[in-house]
């Protein structure tokens, strides 16, 4: 059956594929004829941080009665900066010593100032300043002392790291030549102040290509997809293959999929050239979706992912204030789990169509997030339709992660990539369609914002304020069919 | 981890049940394109990639595609 006029050819696909579902789920039939989608969009970060030009294109095709090939393929230009690792500001003071009291660190954010004790370790970072023959003060004299503060990170061998916080710090005070009275020993404390991000000096490039084919048949009221892909980057390389079972039931108003996939990755880091390390994902999906009414969907499906192997980033580093500069070290392994959720309701006075997503997910990193998603599309006649969407993210933070650490953990894990910090994000978007009618021809611009802060965490504060940065997705999309 | 699982599965039957057969000549208002679970397939993929890059949990209606060293 070929549908000649473009708008029925939609319509008639769009009622074979009931119950409506997407690509993710779509039903027992392949597609009536050939169609392309390309899509360019251009994703800019604020500052002086990553861009990224997306050139993306799919495209299907009928083979016969029961089968269909499809392609996927992406061509991502990156470049900027990103950040590597995070410094404090550190000043050092003097204050009068209780006599029981440990040497002590102060982290100060901007809302707290923290107090650690000092643990004695064989090469102590703090040094008591003992002043036995002191004479009285009017004030202890506090004088800054430089600590060395790293110069930004340059993606080259001869990476310069600042040294760590070893060696014992001039004593401050000048003790006076005249005799008071004996007063407290004075103690030497370093105050760490608001923290900073250090990015890549040097702005570097890359691309990644993407190439993934997929392969269907179809029997009965069944789907079995079989998918194939490899991506490539200078500093990555990513193979993998997937396999999805569908069916339908319930007269067509329920659709089950099983999915599994497994990814084989190596990674590698531009600055150093003898780094290689590899990692393994395996992704179950059971996905649901069901007609609830002649003018609502729903669909509801559970991912669980096992991920082995190198999970660190090899550019990230950490800041432990006794130690130095350190890689980021993360567990091997990681079990995730996410469940997401889909509502669509026809709204017929405005034959508008509102979409509720709703995700909850967690890992054993101690990561959970919720994810709430509405949109809201409206047709404005003449085959145009206006899109409006807003998201809202939020997640905790990883056990592991610090924006800097004061000293050794004993599990020997450490992060300070802000993204595993705890935050909220919030973005919004606006998306116009038109399709045309006398060629059947698709368009569509889009326009999105996203905003991080880490005060919109559920269980937020500002502490880790220093990585909030927003950025911009705009696209244009053509879809034809043939 | 299998809890999760079966009560993931439970709990999908339950928000199942109770729905109305819609005959396939009454789906004229699901087969709309804006109907669809997701109208804009290609855009959401590039968007999902985005947020894959920069938040800790994934994941969604789909598998997801290759690993990239996003940072």
């Amino acid at each position: 059956m070929v549908a000649t006029n473009p708008s029925l050819a939609a319509l008639t696909a769009a009622a074979l594929a009931l119950p409506g579902i997407s690509s993710e789920a779509q039903a027992a039939s392949p597609v009536l004829s050939p169609e392309a989608e390309f899509n360019f969009a251009y994703y800019n970060e604020n500052g002086r941080r990553m861009a990224v030009e997306i050139y993306q294109i799919d495209a299907k095709a009928p083979v016969g009665s029961e089968f269909e090939l499809s392609f996927h393929g992406v061509k991502d230009v990156i470049s900027g900066a990103s950040p590597i690792f995070n410094l404090p500001d550190i000043t050092t003071e003097s204050v009068p010593q209780s006599p029981r009291a440990a040497p002590t660190v102060h982290a100060r954010s901007r809302a707290s100032i923290i107090a650690v004790p000092i643990i004695p370790r064989p090469t102590p970072p703090l040094i008591t300043t003992p002043t036995p023959d002191i004479k009285p003060l009017p004030e202890p004299i506090i004088e800054p002392t430089p600590v060395p503060i790293a110069e930004p990170v340059v993606p080259s061998d001869s990476e310069p790291t600042p040294a760590p916080i070893s060696k014992p710090i001039a004593d401050p005070v000048t003790p006076p030549t005249h005799d008071v009275p004996q007063q407290l020993p004075l103690q030497t404390r370093y105050v760490f102040g608001p923290v900073r991000q250090q990015f890549t000096t040097q702005g570097f490039t890359d691309e990644r290509n993407v190439f993934d084919t997929g392969f269907s048949y179809f029997i009965g009221d069944h789907k079995l997809t079989l998918n194939g892909g490899a991506s490539h980057e200078n500093d990555y390389v990513s193979n993998y293959g997937s396999a999805t079972w569908q069916g339908e039931f319930n007269d067509k108003t329920t659709t089950v999929s099983f999915g599994f996939s497994y990814l084989d990755d190596t990674v590698r880091a531009i600055n150093r050239p003898w780094f290689s390390a590899g990692k393994t994902s395996r992704q179950y999906l059971l996905s649901v979706a069901q007609v609830l009414s002649k003018t609502s969907l729903l669909q509801s499906s559970l991912n669980f992912s096992v991920d082995q192997g190198f999970l660190s980033d090899p550019y990230k580093r950490v800041y432990i204030a006794d130690t130095g500069i350190v890689d980021d070290q993360r567990p091997n392994e990681r079990y995730q789990w996410a469940w997401f959720n889909r509502y669509v309701q026809h709204i017929p006075a405005l034959d508008a169509a509102l979409h509720f997503d709703y995700r909850f997910g967690f890992n054993d990193w101690r990561v959970a997030a919720h994810t709430f998603q509405i949109a809201w599309y409206q047709p404005l006649g003449q085959q145009w339709q206006l899109a409006l969407q807003g998201r809202y993210y939020t997640q905790s933070s990883a056990s592991f992660y610090q924006p800097y650490f004061l000293t050794h953990r004993d599990e020997g894990t450490y992060s300070s990539d802000y993204r595993l910090a705890a935050f909220g994000a919030l973005s919004g978007g606006i998306k116009l369609i038109k399709q045309f009618t006398d060629i059947p021809l698709k368009t569509e611009i889009a326009f999105d914002y996203y905003r991080r802060q880490a005060e919109w965490a559920f269980n937020g504060s500002a502490v880790d304020a220093f990585a909030d940065y927003s950025f911009t997705l705009a696209s244009v999309t053509l879809s034809y069919r043939f | 981890m299998s809890k999760f699982f079966h009560c993931g599965v439970f709990a999908m039957t339950l928000l199942l049940s109770g729905c109305t057969t819609v005959k396939p000549w009454e789906r004229g208002i699901l087969a709309k394109p804006h109907m669809a679970l997701e109208p804009s397939p290609g855009y959401a993929q590039i968007m999902q990639h985005s947020f894959f890059s920069k938040e800790a949990i994934t994941g969604g209606a789909g598998l997801g595609g290759s690993g990239c060293g996003c940072n």
